[in-house]
């Protein structure tokens, strides 16, 4: 388990545990959280979002199975 | 221009320091006692590609407030008018916030994932009914997986959520809600179930704000 900060390096590591971090926060930001009835207004219906995550979730299902088939760190972001 | 939303937490909370908002906009929060609100300003024209960056930083901002206060993260992407209509938020649903913000109090999200190590040939051409039989292998130890992993670690957490997997899924995910002061304990037990179990791997990921147990609970009241 790792802090916030800590996390952020995860941008520096490894592509497919990037992959990893980066679904299970898509998960959470676009699935999760309070919602304000009517009130999603900005990036959750921008295309740019729509495209970028339908290639994340490919690339990540993929990389979680191929990361998953070798030693993965716990807790590792 | 419009209000940004990061999170929702009690009105004694501080904006947090070291980190700035959506586009580089100062943090701020909109008070309607008992409930606050962190918040940015987002001016209307600007209109900034969401990629990988934007999805952390907003990330980095709802942790650094969680690293002192219990909170409700907002969904991403979420705007209002303005103040006041910030405000009429936390005024009209104090009661359903305050029952979620007390059902979360003390505690983190941990991610859990898990899969059995692919033995099958994906290559390999085979009769239908063959195929079909071992769809139907995969997919049985595949809910047996979670099985295993709800039954292990949710004595640890306060409450859990199983994604079942869908029959063309190999890999389950779940989400728990654990007290701060078991994380530890949590991170451990899913380390020693990793190693109990032959052919295939669990592994876990936060702590995260309650991104998964914020909802659902605000919905019930």
């Amino acid at each position: 388990v790792t802090t916030a900060l800590e996390r952020l390096e995860v941008r520096r590591s490894p592509r497919a545990e990037r992959d990893v971090a980066l679904l299970d926060l898509l998960d959470r930001l676009l699935a999760g959280g309070i919602v304000v009835q009517g009130e999603i207004a900005l990036a959750a219906a921008d295309i740019d979002l729509v495209h970028l995550n339908l290639q994340l979730i490919v690339g990540a299902v993929d990389a979680v199975g191929r990361d998953l088939r070798g030693p993965l760190p716990q807790g590792k972001r | 221009m419009s209000v940004y939303l990061y999170a929702i937490c009690s009105a004694d909370a501080g904006v947090p320091r070291g980190v700035l908002g959506l586009d580089g906009a100062p943090l701020r929060m909109v008070r309607c006692d008992p409930l606050a609100a962190l918040v940015c300003n987002r001016a209307a024209a600007t209109q900034a590609a969401v990629d990988e960056d934007v999805l952390w930083e907003h990330e980095r901002v709802v942790e650094a407030l969680m690293a002192s206060h219990d909170l409700l993260p907002a969904r991403f992407g979420t705007e209002l008018a303005s103040d006041g209509a910030v405000a009429d938020l936390l005024r009209a649903r104090a009661g359903e916030l305050r029952a979620a913000l007390e059902y979360v109090a003390g505690a983190t999200e941990l991610g859990v994932r898990a899969a059995w190590i692919d033995e099958t040939e994906k290559s390999e051409t085979r009769p239908a009914d063959q195929y079909f039989a071992e769809r139907i292998g995969v997919h049985q130890r595949v809910r047996a997986l979670a099985d295993r992993v709800e039954h292990t670690l949710s004595p640890l957490a306060r409450a859990h959520r199983i994604r079942m997997p869908s029959p063309a899924s190999a890999a389950v995910s779940a989400a728990f809600l654990v007290a701060r002061e078991r994380v530890e304990e949590f991170v451990r037990r899913t380390a020693a179930l990793d190693a109990e179990l032959a052919g295939g791997h669990v592994f876990c990921t936060g702590p995260w704000p309650p991104y998964s147990f914020s909802e659902e609970r605000a919905a019930i009241r």
